[in-house]
């Protein structure tokens, strides 16, 4: 159950940020919200100290929780943004679609962004 | 062995040294006594004579290989156990490698194969995709009965019970000597080790320091390239060579390396091979002088004052892995290290044998790998251990999911009987703790 928590924390935060009537506010808070989680997730302490060369542990599995929670608010800023670019979709079925289509984006953009810390502005 | 490659053939360096190799080869044989594949399967094909002579038909005639030619050569574990028995001293690493990369080139493989290979080559070398793919797959695992490859069901049941965090320790950085510095080293964190288990790199950091030694993390090291090499994918396992090279060539040229030590024995034997894997590239002068100074933790530990131990009581099963032992002839060193810690050290009847995990063999070839798991457990455990050494993690990775045995890296010994903490591993959940506690 605790490893579902990980990867699905950012569907809430996508749930409640795509409810935001006005695009381009729901743009600047999507972008908020990524922004501030990962802020937070970079504060996290160290599980277990930093002793010299030993177990210096960096987050823990927090960590991957923020960065999940980080994706949804990411995915809510790029569902907004495509409110902004194609506001004339029009039919209930179509941004049904839209709406699913970002909140399974949620889950693994986290994930995505992580990756892309790690491995490139690290 | 009689070859006939024209003269246009050889003018392709990879041909030409496949020809030397095979020209080397004096069809003896001695090589099927210790190949496990041979030993498990009984097919001629499926030993290293058998497979030269693949080789050579397919590299000679030039032909698309067939999947009978893959299949037997897919099987290899790339041990290297021949290497250690051959008589003539046939260079089989750098021919099966030839030949694997000419597979990948010339050979148009299943889809499933090449999603999967692609999956692996795209996921293991890279420590945080690795890592999410492990909790991705502990989310599968239930469900492993409904995968229909058995391949990627080998997959979800490699994956460890626990995973560890992150450790910073394993970024860029210096760590001091805790006495007057000996030597100066670039410790090779590796790729996969990362994810899995961090407490090696971590006992390896407080080793060296306290027996005097200042420890480099380099910026840009990485995978050693040994994951895609053994795959045929020639440019992916280069590029992540070449970055290695740069980075270690830098702090060489820098404040100066007197090793570079690596604790995970497959990468080692990749990275000691660097001259060859680039002798025909800009970087070859580079790439000749990190392999010249490149060598296993315990190489350089023999050439430090690991203090002596008095007897401890603690009975270790000492795993040698195939690419300490064959790949890069590195015997003795762990268990003189072992005893002289004070350990009393046993080793099994099959000790030259593969325990099947050979890189990402156990989980391209389950079946085959299976077998010489349960061979190896079996012959471990039969010497009654308190405890396992090895210093690969693939085969620590191996082995531990077939014993109850705990299982923990030689280094992660050294270091707790030196002054460091007991390893995490003795005391894990489901496995057996040594009951009597080593005496400092």
């Amino acid at each position: 159950m605790d490893l579902i928590a990980l990867f699905l924390a950012g569907v809430p935060v996508f749930a409640v940020l795509a409810l935001v009537p006005q695009a381009r506010a729901g743009v600047f808070l999507g972008l908020a919200a990524a922004a501030a989680i990962w802020a937070a997730h970079q504060m996290l302490p160290p599980v277990t100290g930093s002793d010299a060369a030993g177990n210096a542990m960096a987050k823990g599995f927090r960590a991957f929780l923020y960065a999940s929670a980080a994706g949804g608010g990411a995915a809510a800023c790029l569902f907004h943004l495509t409110r902004i670019a194609w506001p004339a979709v029009g039919s209930r079925g179509a941004r049904i679609f839209r709406f699913v289509f970002f909140l399974a984006v949620s889950i693994p953009l986290g994930a995505a962004l992580l990756v892309f810390w790690e491995e490139v502005l690290r | 062995m009689q070859t006939t490659f024209t003269e246009t053939q050889l003018q392709d360096p990879g041909t030409k040294r496949a020809n030397e190799i095979l020209r080397s080869c004096v069809h003896c044989g001695f090589c099927t006594a210790t190949c496990p594949t041979y030993q498990v399967l009984g097919d001629e094909l499926d030993s290293p004579r058998g497979r030269i002579y693949l080789i050579k038909d397919m590299l000679e005639n030039e032909r698309v290989p067939d999947a009978k030619t893959v299949k037997h050569i897919d099987r290899c574990l790339s041990c290297l156990a021949c290497m250690t028995t051959c008589p003539s001293g046939v260079h089989y690493m750098h021919l099966v490698d030839h030949a694997r990369a000419y597979i990948e080139k010339h050979y148009d493989r299943p889809w499933s194969d090449r999603a999967l290979r692609w999956l692996l080559a795209r996921i293991l070398p890279y420590p945080t995709r690795f890592r999410l793919a492990l909790l991705g797959a502990k989310l599968a695992r239930p469900f492993r009965q409904l995968v229909p490859d058995a391949r990627l069901r080998a997959m979800l049941d490699m994956v460890p019970k626990s995973i560890p965090p992150v450790s910073r320790n394993d970024d860029p950085q210096s760590f001091a000597p805790a006495q007057p510095q000996k030597k100066r080293v670039a410790l090779m964190t590796g790729c996969a080790q990362k994810a899995l288990n961090t407490d090696i790199n971590d006992a390896t950091i407080r080793l060296l320091t306290r027996l005097g030694c200042e420890v480099v993390v380099a910026k840009g090291a990485g995978c050693c390239g040994a994951l895609t090499h053994h795959m045929g994918r020639e440019a992916e396992s280069h590029a992540t060579a070449a970055r290695n090279i740069f980075a270690w060539a830098a702090e060489m040229d820098g404040q100066g390396l007197d090793a570079i030590v690596i604790n995970t024995s497959g990468c080692g034997t990749t990275v000691k091979d660097y001259g060859h894997m680039f002798r025909q590239d800009p970087l070859a002068a580079d790439a000749a002088r990190v392999s010249a100074i490149a060598m296993d933790i315990s190489e350089l530990l023999m050439q430090l004052e690991l203090p002596e131990g008095a007897d401890n009581g603690l009975t270790v099963a000492y795993h040698a892995a195939c690419s300490l032992q064959h790949g890069q002839q590195v015997k003795t060193h762990p268990k003189t290290l072992l005893k002289r810690a004070g350990f009393k050290v046993v080793e099994p009847a099959d000790s030259h044998l593969c325990c099947g995990s050979a890189g990402t063999y156990n989980l391209m070839q389950p079946d085959i790998s299976a077998q010489l798991k349960t061979r190896k457990v079996k012959t471990l455990e039969a010497k009654q251990p308190d405890l396992i050494a090895a210093g690969n993690i693939g085969c620590m990775m191996q082995i531990g999911s077939g014993t109850a045995l705990p299982i923990v890296h030689t280094v992660e010994l050294l270091d707790w009987a030196t002054g460091g903490p007991q390893p995490p591993a003795l005391t894990a959940p489901g496995k057996q703790a040594p009951q009597v506690p080593v005496l400092r």
